[in-house]
């Protein structure tokens, strides 16, 4: 009842301030331009199971938990799941995206919300379970459930030091996660967006504490959950805004009104500022928040204290995308502005992004931070493709971005397993040359090709989409569109520089290194390709001693980039104390002695 | 591991090489076989007031271009010097000796290069990017701190002033019961003095209020 009631306000509210008293008016009958949404096709009922087999490997990877599994069939039941699922995508791809028409797809799941306060359909808000998907979506699709099957399938190894609780609880947040995804990209409206949008958020969280006993991996999941919350009361604010101009928040509907250019009452939206420039700026507040952009991306440097397969899928190829999908899904809306002032911010804020991320990664000396400053100076580009009018140099960016950024974040968990944790580009060199790096190494190359734009990789192909894009679009729709473009030239140039900084350090060169102290993975002892470190140590001389009097003179900069490992030491111990202080503090109270006091005295 | 390294590696070549086939051949779509994908879709851009799509008809426009040429022509070309120019001062300045380093550069240790050199050049700013432009210090005193002391003098505020309230209502019935409570002494002279006391006053209050 109180729903209802907020409800009611709600919209006597938006009528108010929007409709001019009118009242909503049922959509159908202004469908009058050819929107996106006016051709549908009926999807098959079978593509409700690409998002929903990842959720039931969730839930019986809470059952392995509960089991108490101790083996490695949490990773292989996640992995046939997630192959499944890219499996169907697949098909659904080639079925439906390669023809000649190409129009959107709808199926419909169960009704999901549907509150009815009034005897017109106009009185009704509604949410269905039910998926929408033309070529943007299929797109995203691909890529989140392929790179999440290979991740899977990476993790199944890189996580087998934990098996047991943590490897299930692992895996069951990883599936939830890929699930989570595929319901913000497939979703038909924008509440079921937004239960997506907050369940990444939430696995985000999740996967970023991993480590709960490394005060740095809690202190950073607390962090991006917090400010994706500051990103997320935009999202939701602009998800009521669209709820009170189109009377819906269905997709179909709202692209047939876009496209109509009246809204629910009748009136026209590009004179409704609200419309035009707040809403698109809300969703905007959402993006950036969830895709790190100015100034929200701090939480996104941190986020490399989750594990490393987290930061290839979530914090790199995937979940940091949902804003640049955001903006692609409702580029209707953003083109309701004549003057289309809200793409412009987007595209000078993506720039400036891309240049800032460009400068610390050139100086700092951590090489999976470099990584991840990188993902944020590429998602700039994306944001600027978008605000350049180039949707589609944005999407492609992404998926060239997701591929070649999660090989990158993969050979770096490679080097970072192999080594002991050491992520220090000044520890490192030469492991390429290293016995069972050479395929790292490979992978290494082929990543910084793409990421610097090297000629026909398919990061030279994305990238240069959205430059040429930059100094086509002329300044009288986007403002200083060609400055734009000149940054986003000098930004590929610093890219490239920090890339093959990194690889040339680390990657080639003598054949030198000093593990990390990561005692977890020295006790482990091998290298993921199959060589132990202790071998390592008897073939070549120089290891932890020689290097050993160098690591304390440079200790003033090298390790401001990760304070984790710092602290990693005491802290399991500090966990350790404050668990036996908690222990101690209940096996004093004795019950038949003392009375029980509920309000400590602190608080009379 | 080494099978995901490796097929995250060869997708990102396919990316790339489907992207060539499918734009070099005659006929073929703008944006190849993604433009394909993101024309149909909801991310195209075309609007009510424009009528037709910027995206590659920047020809069509004034002032667009580079330097009064088809910037998607050039672009090809200028990107990957740019790209290349990039590489090329990694190698110089972090590149190891010999071909590794593509014969440019001169590192012989793992912790030293020739951009050691060039840091003097840039003042303070190394220092300052290297410390992340110090934003999370500046969040920190800016939102960070200020949040922290405001919510503080808000469990001040808290636990004297509303739970001051609170406890005040407690506190006075149990004052009143302190003040009374000795005269429950036990003295039977006291309680006939309090009853006799009480009698008077209600006859006081009757005599007065009857007549």
């Amino acid at each position: 009842m109180q729903q209802l009631s907020m409800l009611e306000t709600i919209t006597s509210f938006t009528s108010l301030a929007f409709a001019a008293g009118e009242g909503h008016a049922a959509s159908a009958h202004l469908s009058g331009g050819g929107g996106a949404g006016s051709i549908m096709r009926e999807a098959p009922t079978w593509v409700l199971a690409i998002a929903l087999l990842p959720f039931a490997a969730f839930l019986i990877n809470g059952i392995f938990a509960a089991l108490k599994v101790r083996n490695l069939l949490p990773a292989w039941f996640t992995i046939a799941t997630l192959a499944t699922s890219f499996g169907l995508t697949l098909l659904l791809f080639l079925n439906n995206f390669t023809g000649d028409v190409r129009t959107p797809m709808h199926v419909h799941g169960f009704e999901w919300i549907h509150f009815q306060w009034g005897a017109t359909e106009a009185q009704a808000f509604v949410s269905n379970f039910a998926f929408y998907i033309d070529g943007l979506t299929c797109l995203w699709v691909l890529f989140v459930t392929g790179l999440a099957t290979l991740i899977a399938l990476y993790s199944s190894e890189y996580m087998n030091h934990d098996v047991g609780l943590g490897y299930c609880r692992f895996f069951a947040a990883f599936s939830l996660f890929v699930f989570s995804m595929l319901v913000l990209v497939m979703a038909d409206n924008l509440l079921l967006m937004f239960l997506g949008w907050e369940g990444v958020g939430l696995c985000s969280y999740l996967l970023i504490g991993y480590f709960y006993k490394k005060p740095a991996a809690v202190a950073a999941a607390k962090k991006a959950f917090i400010i994706n919350r500051i990103g997320d009361l935009g999202l939701l604010m602009a998800i009521f805004s669209a709820y009170g101009i189109f009377g819906t928040v269905e997709y179909s509907e709202i692209f047939t009104l876009v496209a109509s250019g009246y809204d629910a009452a009748g009136n026209p939206l590009a004179v409704n500022t609200w419309a035009a420039i707040v809403m698109p700026l809300l969703f905007t507040c959402g993006a950036f928040g969830k895709s790190a952009q100015l100034f929200f991306y701090v939480w996104l440097p941190d986020a490399m204290e989750g594990p490393t397969p987290v930061s290839a899928l979530i914090h790199a190829a995937t979940m940091v995308t949902a804003g640049v999908f955001l903006i692609a899904r409702l580029y209707p809306v953003y083109t309701i502005d004549p003057a289309l002032t809200v793409l412009t911010i987007v595209a000078w804020s993506g720039a400036l992004t891309a240049f800032w991320a460009a400068t610390i990664e050139m100086a700092i000396f951590d090489i999976k931070r470099v990584m991840g400053y990188s993902t944020i100076s590429q998602l700039g580009f994306m944001f600027a493709g978008l605000g350049l009018l180039s949707p589609t140099g944005a999407a492609f960016h992404t998926f060239t971005h997701a591929f070649f950024k999660a090989t990158l974040f993969l050979g770096v968990g490679a080097v970072m397993h192999g080594f002991g944790g050491q992520l220090d580009l000044r520890r490192l060199s030469g492991v390429a040359w290293m016995r069972g790096f050479g395929l790292v190494g490979i992978a290494m190359l082929v990543g910084s090709i793409n990421l610097s734009g090297v000629p026909l990789t398919a990061g030279f192909f994305s990238k240069d989409m959205i430059l040429a894009q930059g100094f086509t679009t002329p300044s009288s729709m986007i403002g200083g569109a060609n400055i734009v473009a000149w940054i986003l030239l000098l930004t590929a140039g610093m890219t490239a520089y920090y890339t093959f900084r990194t690889f040339f350090r680390v990657y080639v060169g003598p054949k030198e290194f000093t593990t990390g102290d990561d005692a977890e993975l020295l006790e482990i002892g091998r290298h993921p390709m199959g060589t132990s470190l202790a071998e390592w140590h008897k073939q070549h001389g120089h290891g932890h001693a020689e290097h050993a009097e160098r690591s304390d003179h440079s200790d003033h900069s090298g390790h401001s980039g990760h304070s984790g490992h710092a602290g990693h030491a005491d802290s399991g111990h500090g966990a350790g104390s404050v668990a036996e202080r908690r222990l101690q503090a209940r096996v004093d109270f004795d019950p038949t002695t003392e009375e029980f006091d509920p309000h400590p005295p602190a608080s009379r | 591991m080494k099978a995901a390294i490796l097929a995250c590696m060869l997708l990102s070549i396919a990316a790339g090489g489907l992207y060539f086939l499918t734009t070099s051949g005659a006929g073929s779509e703008h944006g190849g076989w993604v433009g394909g994908m993101i024309h149909p879709s909801s991310a195209h851009f075309e609007s009510p007031h424009f009528g037709h799509s910027v995206e590659h008809a920047g020809t069509k426009h004034e002032a667009a271009g580079f330097f009064g040429q088809d910037a998607h022509k050039l672009m090809y070309y200028v990107s990957a010097a740019v790209g290349l120019i990039g590489i090329l001062i990694a190698a110089i300045l972090h590149g190891p000796k010999g071909w590794q380093g593509l014969f440019l550069g001169n590192r012989v240790i793992a912790e030293k290069s020739r951009a050691d050199s060039l840091i003097p050049l840039f003042g303070p700013f190394t220092k300052i990017a290297r410390n992340k432009w110090y934003v999370d210090e500046i969040y920190d005193a800016l939102i960070v701190k200020p949040l922290y002391v405001l919510s503080h003098i808000f469990h001040l505020i808290d636990q004297y002033i509303v739970d001051g309230i609170v406890n005040l209502f407690g506190a006075i019935p149990r004052w009143i019961g302190k003040a009374l409570r000795p005269t429950q002494s036990g003295e039977i002279h006291g309680y006939a003095m309090g009853m006799a006391g009480g009698l008077a006053v209600l006859l006081v209050l009757v005599f007065v209020l009857t007549r």
